[in-house]
């Protein structure tokens, strides 16, 4: 079974080519690291795949309901961190699980905003993993999902990941953060 | 340091440019010599107690305020939602905004002598507040609904979140500072322009009929009674409109 399939993709902001004739095919579980230097494309691949950009040519087979972690934590202006999670959760769901996956139970009712860097990003994650699980979602993109979380933290993360069932892509600098991955992709 | 207590002290705050225009207004008024021109802090006192003690002054101090409250509300609230409807449709806003621009331009006297032949007279000071508050509430909003962060809004897209959910969540907090500044301005507005139409329309029980009065027999005492009436009505109104909204989900996001 493939949870993923591009073939010849092309894809360029302007003058500036960033995919030529590109093809990869990902199976339908696990977790799979993309790798690469800084400007390298990691962003536009999964945005791609997410369906938020638009290949020139080529063809990117993905199931209908993705869950997408974006580069930015994007978090919703005057919440507390549940209330980050409740925004795209139906009515009642119980978000202590997800809090407590990425450590931050204990911040449930803390504004958003008084968060570090580090916490933001995980009420960024545990946001997507909640919307993934309870919306049932076939695949789960996250673009930088650790930056800013220290390494044992991040395993810890990752477990519950991987306990979740569904297959992630996920972009990293971090070599730790890559191996833990499944496969891994370089993207140049 | 000094200066920053002295910003930080409410009552000194309030008390300090009370104290100081009061004692300009009566020195101006010893250099002038002439009530006519300029009456003393105390003729006007004087005169606001005589005429608060009178059942004419609460009905058009009353009926002032209901007018111009509901003039604003209504003016206020299409203004709200033309701004929705022009970010919105691009078509909308080719057609609505010169007109809305047109509005804000004409002098208000031109509507009130318009509208003053359109509709009975008791009816022109609410519309003309409605009239001149809706563009500027419009002008606010719309800016605030531009500088959403379209970040943001892609986030609820791939979060499916809801209509309501977004308007809610991203564009309520965004528009909020534009919303407050816009309600602050509507409300001076609606002042100025409500009397104007009354000054110009004399409708019974209203304060701007009294400032004309005032004026037609030299009563300038009167005149500043009035005057300041309206400043305090303005006040009230304007905390009127918060403690409304401040009722509703709406009001809650415009405290946070």
């Amino acid at each position: 079974m493939i949870v993923l399939k591009i073939e010849n993709l092309s894809f360029s902001y302007g003058e500036k080519t960033v995919f030529e004739n590109f093809s990869l095919t990902l199976p339908d579980s696990g977790i799979t690291a993309i790798s690469g230097e800084s400007g390298c494309g990691k962003t536009t691949l999964l945005r791609l795949i997410a369906g938020l950009e638009k290949p020139q040519s080529g063809v990117i087979e993905v199931p209908r309901g993705i869950a997408f972690m974006f580069q930015e934590n994007r978090l919703l202006p005057c919440l507390d961190v549940s209330g980050q999670l409740a925004a795209v959760l139906p009515k009642g769901t119980d978000v202590t699980k997800y809090l407590g996956a990425v450590e931050l139970k204990n911040e449930a009712h803390s504004p958003t905003s008084k968060l570090s860097g580090g916490m933001k990003r995980r009420v960024s994650l545990a946001r997507c993993l909640a919307f993934a699980e309870v919306c049932h979602k076939k695949l789960i993109l996250l673009d930088e999902p650790f930056t800013g979380i220290d390494s044992e933290r991040v395993t810890r993360i990752m477990g519950f990941i991987k306990s979740l069932g569904i297959p992630v892509i996920y972009s990293a600098h971090d070599k730790e953060a890559l191996e833990l991955a499944d496969k891994k992709i370089a993207v140049r | 340091m000094k200066t920053s207590t002295l910003r930080n002290n409410r009552v000194l705050r309030i008390l300090l440019p009370t104290v100081f225009w009061l004692a300009v207004w009566q020195i101006a008024a010893n250099i002038v010599g002439q009530e006519l021109l300029i009456p003393t802090p105390v003729a006007v006192l004087k005169r606001f107690c005589e005429l608060v003690a009178t059942s004419d002054f609460w009905m058009a101090a009353g009926m002032s305020l209901l007018r111009i409250f509901v003039g604003a509300i209504l003016g206020g609230l299409l203004g709200i939602l033309l701004a929705a409807l022009t970010c919105r449709f691009s078509v909308v806003d080719m057609i609505v905004s010169p007109a809305l621009r047109v509005i804000r331009a004409v002098p208000v006297a031109s509507f009130i002598i318009l509208v003053l032949l359109w509709i009975r007279k008791g009816a022109v000071p609410a519309v003309i507040s409605g009239l001149m508050v809706m563009p500027v509430m419009w002008e606010s909003v719309s800016v605030g609904i531009k500088s959403v962060d379209h970040e943001l809004l892609e986030m609820a897209d791939c979060y499916e979140m809801s209509t309501l959910s977004k308007i809610r969540r991203i564009y309520l907090p965004s528009v909020k500072p534009n919303l407050v500044g816009g309600i602050r301005n509507c409300v001076g507005l609606a002042w100025k322009s409500g009397v104007a139409a009354e000054v110009l329309c004399l409708p019974k029980n209203a304060v701007g009929s009294q400032v004309y009065y005032s004026k037609i027999y030299l009563e300038t005492p009167s005149l500043f009674t009035w005057t300041i009436t309206v400043v305090l009505l303005s006040l009230i109104l304007e905390k009127l409109i918060f403690l409304i909204l401040r009722d509703k989900k709406v009001g809650d996001s415009l405290e946070n």
